[in-house]
């Protein structure tokens, strides 16, 4: 779209920008999108900031729909999007405020290994990465669960894993919900969605998921990083996935069913990829055991390709993982809807909060943060492009009270994979990217030219703004130095 | 006549398709979407193949030609298969039926192209244009 999104963004403060209610009939709160001066621009050319008034449509919604500064068009919700509805006051909830990947999320994990350590072996060491764990489109799992463990997995998630020997406790205490959210229901996953996550567990995907070798080159908050164990110069490795085809499929089978009962529960929105229906109704609740039952697959997927990471690590290094100090930082959700107590005008309510392409950031204190990171806050994982920056950061109070405890997911696209296409080519790209000392695998040349850095807004630009709006914390900044993709 | 081309969408993959009946417009769907799956490297002359009948019946072109896609996804990425030719199409407004036959996704001869996670609702049209059929399709991947 080369045109320019003319609706009214009103400024509230150097990173906030209102769009009123009053901007479109139906929209039952205000819009406010995270961005500075900068960002906005990029903003205005797609159409992610006229989602953000259609979000602000669905029956329940509190407070504000919310823009991320990283957000871009989606489907429906656009990417990015944060919103809240109350449980008891008739809220909704809407399978495309999740997205088709439930839970697509991050997970980061640190070495006690230094760029000097890794830098001879470095390209064995991505080829073991590219051989060890399976990417792209065809590729299937060398960790599969045969029929009744398929639906063990959708309540344990990635405490099967853990069982059956591709992990450990620690793992678990350091991943969102303990890898597994209460409230799973496999039985309310569809034939379909089964077949199509069969082959697929323990592998990674294509379009933006991957997994980075990367190294710490700024650290930001001395006493956050002591308390993750993290030095300059460190190796760390970062997983980007989510549920597979067993996601895409529920999210698809249960888009349908809204569309069925919208009518009756009169709900009213623009666009058809926001079919909702009451929490509380039979179909919401069939939805959220279905999205959570799909939740913990991901968790399990993740904790999967962790594992066969460290297996490629152990063989290139010939140590044991746990001498090479690969121990799971954290692993957070970034496409989810949860059932949250909020505080809202001094009183605790109980919320739907959707977060579309957006990161849970609870705060210091927050008894869902693992007792060893209450005292700084949960950890927020956003990773960039592949050739500029990811960060860790951590949420902050002001999330909590602002943002129903979300900041940003990753830098945001800024041009279609059409015009990447055609504007990038590979064999320089990659020659770019060897000469800033990164090494790249992929199963298509496609992939990588699609997602070359500048498709991408700069990620620092983003967490500047997270930052400074004070909705999540710098701990870290880390460079790739080894990327794989699907 | 041009089957199908890309839009831009900043995150996911728009497309448009073209046909001059019903028939043709399905047909250039389903080559939009393998396109997006994979590329031919080479010519594989002999392939095992396997036949898909698909039926269905659906309250709008739109719901219809997006229950169409939706098969052809649902074979490609539960089983590894790649579309390898259409054997009969009948479309109407209200109903479709096809026979399908794909072969066995092998790198040698295909090049991985972008996962397709699902056929959104968002922006779905399609709309009787002058030569025929048009349709906007997004795919999320």
């Amino acid at each position: 779209m080369s045109e320019t999104w003319q609706g009214p963004l009103e400024k509230i403060d150097d990173y906030r920008w209102r769009i009123p209610k009053s901007y479109k009939a139906g929209m039952r709160v205000d819009g406010i999108i995270y961005a500075d001066e900068k960002l906005l621009k990029d903003i205005r050319h797609d159409k992610a900031a006229e989602q953000v008034a259609n979000v602000a449509f669905l029956p329940g919604i509190i407070k504000h729909s919310l823009g991320m500064p990283d957000i871009h068009w989606g489907y429906g919700f656009p990417i990015g999007g944060v919103a809240a509805t109350d449980v008891e006051k008739g809220g909704v909830v809407s399978p495309g405020g999740v997205g088709f990947d439930i839970n697509c999320g991050v997970r980061l994990m640190r070495t006690c290994l230094m760029e000097k350590d890794v830098r001879p072996h470095l390209k064995g060491l991505v080829a073991g990465l590219f051989n060890t764990i399976p990417a792209g489109v065809g590729s299937e799992g060398a960790i599969r669960a045969a029929g009744k463990e398929e639906k063990e997995i959708l309540v344990k998630g990635a405490g099967w894993a853990v069982k059956n020997g591709f992990g450990i406790e620690d793992d678990l205490d350091s991943t969102e919900e303990q890898g597994a959210i209460k409230g799973a229901d496999p039985e309310l996953v569809s034939s379909r969605a089964y077949d199509r996550g069969k082959s697929q567990s323990g592998t990674l995907g294509s379009g933006n998921h991957f997994l980075e070798v990367q190294v710490i080159d700024q650290l930001y908050d001395v006493e956050a990083a002591d308390a993750l164990g993290l030095e300059l110069g460190q190796v760390m490795v970062m997983i980007h996935s989510g549920s597979r085809g067993l996601g895409y499929q529920v999210c698809d089978d249960f888009i349908k069913v809204m569309l069925k009962c919208m009518v009756k529960y009169n709900i009213n929105v623009p666009d058809r990829q926001l079919a909702s229906a009451p929490v509380e109704s039979p179909e919401g609740k069939q939805y959220l055991g279905a999205m959570r039952a799909a939740a913990n697959y991901a968790w399990n997927n993740r904790q999967c390709l962790m594992h066969l990471c460290r297996l490629a690590f152990e063989k290139t290094f010939a140590q044991s993982w746990e001498k090479l100090g690969m121990f799971l930082i954290y692993d957070v959700a970034h496409n989810i809807a949860k059932i949250e107590k909020h505080v809202i005008d001094g009183k605790e309510r109980l919320l739907c909060v959707h977060r579309k392409g957006a990161t849970r950031a609870f705060g210091p204190g927050n008894p869902a943060v693992p007792e060893k990171y209450r005292l700084i806050g949960q950890p927020v994982i956003i990773p960039g492009d592949m050739g500029r920056n990811s960060y860790l950061l951590v949420g902050t109070e002001k999330a909590m009270s602002e943002t129903f405890g979300t900041t940003c997911h990753g830098a945001g696209r800024l041009k279609s994979r059409h015009e990447a296409k055609r504007t990038v080519d590979y064999h320089q790209l990659l020659k770019e990217l060897e000469a800033k000392g990164i090494v790249v695998m992929a199963s298509g040349h496609g992939t990588v030219v699609e997602e070359a850095p500048s498709a991408y807004k700069d990620v620092n630009d983003v967490v500047d703004v997270v930052h400074n709006a004070g909705i999540a914390k710098r701990v870290a900044r880390m460079r790739p130095i080894g990327v794989i993709k699907g | 006549m041009k089957r199908y081309e890309f839009s831009k969408h900043t995150a996911d993959v728009a497309v448009s398709v073209y046909g001059g009946s019903l028939k043709e417009l399905f047909t250039s769907a389903a080559l939009a979407m393998f396109g997006v799956l994979v590329s031919k490297k080479q010519n594989r002359p002999q392939a095992d193949l396997v036949e898909v009948a698909i039926n269905r019946s659906e309250e709008s072109l739109e719901d219809l030609l997006k229950a169409w896609l939706d098969e052809l996804l649902f074979y490609s990425s539960s089983r590894s298969l790649v579309l390898r030719r259409i054997k009969s199409l009948d479309v109407t407004e209200e109903a479709m039926e096809a026979k399908v036959l794909f072969e066995t996704f092998d790198k040698d001869f295909f090049e991985p192209g972008q996962e397709i996670k699902a056929v959104t609702y968002h922006e779905l049209k399609v709309e009787k244009v002058k030569n025929g059929w048009k349709a906007n399709i997004i795919f999320d991947v």
